[in-house]
């Protein structure tokens, strides 16, 4: 990419970007272009810029979320009061009404796209234009795809729940790690972090696990697990058990004997503040009691009560170590 | 380049650089060095290690940029006194209660819808496909019937007109235009 000396430092960060972002740059390449941010600091500013501003335009794929209080405000320290129908209704024609009053973009769209994500400490609810919701875990993403006749939803990272409109004619699909759920109408959750787990708590959904031929029945409060090396194993769980597994949804967090380890991954996922485990043997130790997702202190001092540890707490790490 | 830090910079600082632009002209009176200024910036917040704290970006921007200037007279030893008493004042534009501005979601969602249907024709389809399709360069040449280079092409003549009309916007018009 050689300039002819009228190119400004903007036109050839946007020739630059183009290149990276077009799929087909080489090693080469590659290390010109380190080679020409190095060599100025404004280059460098000129691209971040662009790349920035390419990234910003990711938003067109995302119609903004509804505008109701519980979807915009993150649920941190606060009781998420449980989805009723006819929340979910409002919701929906909230979305309607928005849709109606959109951009002309918009008319562009055959397949409708969207990309759903909530940032870390962040749970919330999603209308979707068929009447379907999805409430996504702190840090997770989901891409939507709304075709003529299939609604296809891949899970890309973290946890989400699905409350499925009926339409037989368009099967609802959530994909995640090769495995396929596929519900007609109903409510399930669907999560991939470490093993790939689904809990129905509505109806049902047929279940294909990437390296399993046979499809199966998940019915109401049944769960399975599919681990990575694709071990697959199905369970029923008893309304206490579902509440648990729910209780995300809430800003809470539901233990009944998962490790220290499990639950200190759950609260890192959703807190700044970080929870060590200084010493791997206590991480295998189990821990039992419902605790409010967006505080990691309180945990961490309940956990130390139950299992005879000690806590330090610096800055924004807390560490759990044998006293 | 931390992909968290240019989702942030797109988020919070891009929206505002129209205005933090207009107030840079009237300080240095000078297209250029506004230029180099404003990339010197981008710089310096692109090497940052963490931005998730830093709740007001705009405020944030002003900032970057006052330290920016102040070394800058001072290395070229042409202290105007107009221009320090502007940097000055700066301390006043981010303290003060309105500068507590974030675009929310429906206002990001429409400037940047905005901005890709500012585009000329082709520009805008292929804009389309990439960003609210999310299509890749590929599948864009195939759907509009293009070869790849040409959807290239397209995306860094789009993404210099985009980078031009960035630095004209009003973030702060847009909200009120938008302000139910």
């Amino acid at each position: 990419m050689t300039p002819d000396p009228a190119t400004t430092i903007d036109e050839m960060a946007a020739r630059w970007l183009a290149r990276m972002v077009s799929g087909h740059a080489s090693e080469e390449d590659r290390a010109s272009l380190t080679l020409w941010l190095e060599a100025d600091s404004r280059h460098k500013g000129a691209y971040m810029r662009a790349m920035a501003l390419w990234r910003m335009l990711d938003g067109a794929a995302q119609a903004p979320a509804l505008p109701t209080a519980h979807a915009v405000l993150p649920v941190r320290n606060r009781v998420h009061p449980r989805l009723t129908r006819r929340r979910m209704l409002g919701g929906a024609g909230a979305m309607a009404a928005s849709v109606a009053g959109a951009l002309v973009l918009r008319n562009y769209l055959r397949d409708e796209q969207q990309i759903l994500q909530t940032g870390r400490g962040e749970v919330r609810e999603f209308a979707l234009s068929d009447g379907s919701h999805i409430v996504l875990d702190s840090g997770s993403r989901v891409d939507v795809t709304m075709r003529r006749d299939a609604r296809d939803v891949a899970l890309v990272e973290g946890t989400g729940w699905f409350h499925v409109a009926k339409d037989k004619t368009r099967p609802f699909t959530v994909s995640a790690n090769g495995a396929r759920f596929v519900a007609v109408g109903t409510a399930f959750s669907v999560s991939r972090e470490g093993a790939t787990r689904i809990v129905v708590s509505e109806g049902i959904v047929r279940m294909t696990a990437a390296d399993h031929a046979r499809a199966i029945d998940l019915h109401r409060n049944e769960t399975a697990m599919i681990d990575r090396a694709g071990g697959l194993k199905l369970a029923r769980l008893s309304d206490d058990a579902m509440n648990r597994q729910m209780a995300w949804r809430e800003g809470s967090v539901g233990l009944d004997g998962e490790t220290l380890r499990e639950a200190a991954d759950s609260f890192n996922r959703y807190n700044r503040t970080q929870i060590v485990i200084v010493d791997p043997a206590l991480g295998d130790k189990r821990v039992i009691g419902w605790f409010s997702r967006g505080d990691p202190q309180g945990f961490a001092l309940a956990a130390a009560t139950m299992l005879d540890a000690k806590v330090d707490r610096q800055g924004e790490t807390i560490r759990l170590m044998k006293k | 380049m931390d992909d968290g830090i240019i989702a942030w910079i797109g988020a919070n600082l891009l929206p505002f650089e129209g205005e933090v632009r207009r107030w840079l002209r009237r300080v240095s009176k000078s297209r250029d060095l506004e230029d180099d200024i404003i990339q010197d910036a981008y710089c310096r917040i692109g090497a940052a290690q963490d931005l998730s704290h830093i709740r007001n970006g705009r405020a944030y921007f002003y900032t970057v940029l006052r330290s920016i200037m102040i070394e800058r007279f001072r290395r070229e030893k042409i202290i105007k006194f107009e221009s320090l008493a502007e940097i000055e004042s700066l301390h006043v534009i981010d303290e003060s209660p309105s500068a507590e501005r974030v675009l929310s979601g429906q206002q990001q969602y429409e400037m940047v819808c905005r901005l890709i249907e500012g585009l000329p024709d082709r520009c805008r389809e292929v804009f389309t496909m990439r960003k609210v399709h999310q299509l890749s360069q590929r599948e864009t040449a195939e759907r509009l019937g293009i070869s790849e280079n040409i959807v290239e092409k397209d995306v860094a003549r789009g993404m210099k007109l985009l980078m031009q009309a960035i630095s004209d916007l009003d973030a702060g018009e847009q909200q009120e235009g938008t302000a139910r």
